[in-house]
C-alpha cells in the first residue's frame, strides 16, 4: 500500500484538523453506500479509512513517522456494506418496490404494476403499442387562440386536435391511445403531435405577450388619439398620448394569449411608428421650414451616435 | 441467518472496529432509521440492519451529516436503492423478451441515453 499521507492527499505536516477535514472530504466521496455499484470506491474507502485510523491517533502516526509500523498494520476485519444488502434484495422494508411512488412513470405500462401484472403471466406477453409522432402546422392566431384540427394519421384514420390556447413552437401534444395497437390485449401506444406555428403577418410573440408594430400618422402622433389597434382577439380602441414618438410602446393589458404553465393571460405590446405623408405636401414642407429655424433639435446625439 | 439482539448487534458491530453506544443504535430504532424486528419487547436486527447502523454511524461520525439531515439523506438512499430493485427487475424483464422486441427496445434506450 502506498503513503498513508498521500493515500489521504495532505502533506506529513499536516495538522490533526487537516487530515480531519482530508478524510471527511474523501469519506463523502468514497463511501460505498453512496456509491451503489461502483466497484472501485470499495478498496479506495478501505484504504481511506485505514490511513485515517493510523494518522488520526498521535501516538499510531508518530511510530508510523518513524516507522515502526508500515502502511499496512492494523488490518480491520471485513464487513459487509449496506449497499450489498439493498441491492440483494434485502432490506425491501425500507426501499420496497411502491407502485405508488413509481405511478407517474409506470402508469401508461401495463396499466401500471401491481394491477394486473401478473394476469398476463402464461399467456400472450402483453405489450403496449408503439408510439407514433407527427408534425401539424398551424396558424399564429390557431396557436395563440386555441383550436382544432384535424390531421391525418398514418394508418389513414383521421382525428382532431385540440390545439389549446397559448401553444408554443414545437411543443408535443400526446394524443392517448392513437399510436399503434397493443398486443395480447395491452393498450395501444401514443401519437405524439408535435406543432409548428406559422409566423403572422403583423403580430409577433414573446411567451405569451404579443407584440405588434403600429404605424401612426404625424398628427396622431403630435396630438394624441384614439385610434382602432388589431388585437388577437378582434380590434379594441386605444388611446395614443399627445407627443408619443416612434418607438413608443404602449401595452394592451390582457390581450396576449395564455401562459400554459400559469393559465394567465400575457399582454399585447404596441410599438408606434410614425409615418410621414406618402405623397411630400408643399404646406408642411413650409411649416417646417418656419418651424425648424427656431427648433432645432438633434436626436442623434441624444441617442449618442454622435 | 441468525438474528442479533441489541447487545449483540453492538457486540458485532465493535468487532468490526466501528465504535458504537447502546444508546445511540436505540436511538436510531426511536427515529425509525433503523426497522429491526420487534418481538416481545425485544429488538432483533438482520444483517441489512446491521450494515444500515454502520452506515448511520459513518454519516454522523466520518462525514459530519448532523442528525437533522441524517434521515433526509437515508430516505434519498431508499429510493435510490429502491428504484435499482427495480431498474434490476426491469433489465431481468427485457432479458426475456423475444429478440427483436429486445433489440429495439435497447436501440430506443442507447439512443435516449445517448450512447
Amino acid at each position: 500500500m502506498s503513503d498513508l499521507y498521500s493515500t489521504l492527499g495532505v502533506s506529513r505536516t499536516a495538522t490533526a484538523d487537516e487530515l480531519k477535514r482530508a478524510y471527511r472530504k474523501l469519506a463523502k466521496e468514497l463511501h460505498p453506500d453512496l456509491n451503489p455499484g461502483d466497484k472501485t470506491v470499495e478498496q479506495r474507502f478501505k484504504e481511506v479509512n485505514q490511513a485515517y485510523s493510523v494518522l488520526s491517533d498521535p501516538e499510531t502516526r508518530k511510530r508510523y513517522d518513524a516507522g515502526e509500523i508500515d502502511s499496512s498494520g492494523q488490518e480491520r476485519p471485513s464487513r459487509g456494506f449496506y449497499r450489498s444488502y439493498a441491492d440483494a434484495g434485502m432490506g425491501g422494508k425500507y426501499h420496497g418496490f411502491d407502485a405508488e411512488a413509481a405511478e407517474d412513470i409506470f402508469s401508461d405500462l401495463f396499466g401500471g404494476f401491481g394491477r394486473g401484472r401478473r394476469a398476463g403471466a402464461g399467456r400472450t406477453p402483453r405489450q403496449r403499442g408503439a408510439d407514433v409522432s407527427y408534425t401539424v402546422r398551424i396558424d399564429f392566431l390557431e396557436a395563440v387562440n386555441g383550436a382544432r384540427k384535424r390531421i391525418q394519421l398514418a394508418d389513414g384514420k383521421t382525428v382532431d386536435v385540440n390545439i389549446p390556447a397559448g401553444t408554443r413552437e414545437a411543443q408535443t401534444l400526446r394524443l392517448k391511445g392513437q399510436g399503434l395497437p397493443g398486443l395480447g390485449g395491452a393498450d395501444a401506444g401514443d401519437a405524439y403531435v408535435e406543432v409548428h406555428i406559422e409566423p403572422h403577418r403583423f403580430f409577433t410573440r414573446k411567451d405569451s405577450d404579443i407584440h405588434l408594430e403600429l404605424p401612426v400618422s404625424l398628427q396622431e402622433a403630435v396630438l394624441g388619439a384614439s385610434i382602432s389597434v388589431p388585437t388577437v382577439s378582434g380590434p379594441v380602441s386605444m388611446k395614443v398620448p399627445a407627443g408619443a414618438n416612434s418607438g413608443t410602446t404602449l401595452r394592451l393589458k390582457g390581450r396576449g394569449t395564455v401562459d400554459q404553465k400559469t393559465g394567465e393571460r400575457g399582454d399585447q405590446y404596441v410599438k408606434l411608428k410614425v409615418v410621414l405623408p406618402e405623397k411630400p405636401d408643399a404646406e408642411l414642407t413650409r411649416f417646417m421650414e418656419s418651424w425648424g429655424k427656431d427648433h432645432a433639435y438633434d436626436p442623434r446625439k441624444k441617442a449618442g451616435l454622435l | 441467518m441468525a438474528l442479533l439482539s441489541l447487545v449483540e448487534v453492538v457486540t458485532a458491530i465493535r468487532d468490526e472496529g466501528i465504535e458504537i453506544q447502546q444508546t445511540e443504535v436505540e436511538g436510531f430504532v426511536q427515529q425509525d432509521w433503523v426497522i429491526p424486528l420487534h418481538e416481545e419487547g425485544a429488538y432483533f436486527f438482520d444483517e441489512a440492519d446491521k450494515a444500515r447502523i454502520e452506515l448511520i454511524i459513518e454519516l454522523r461520525r466520518d462525514m459530519a451529516i448532523n442528525d437533522e439531515a441524517v434521515p433526509v439523506i437515508l430516505n434519498l438512499l431508499d429510493q435510490l436503492y429502491g428504484l435499482r430493485r427495480t431498474l434490476g427487475e426491469i433489465r431481468d424483464a427485457v432479458r426475456e423478451l423475444p429478440p427483436d422486441w429486445r433489440s429495439a427496445f435497447e436501440k430506443r434506450l442507447s439512443n435516449s441515453l445517448g450512447e
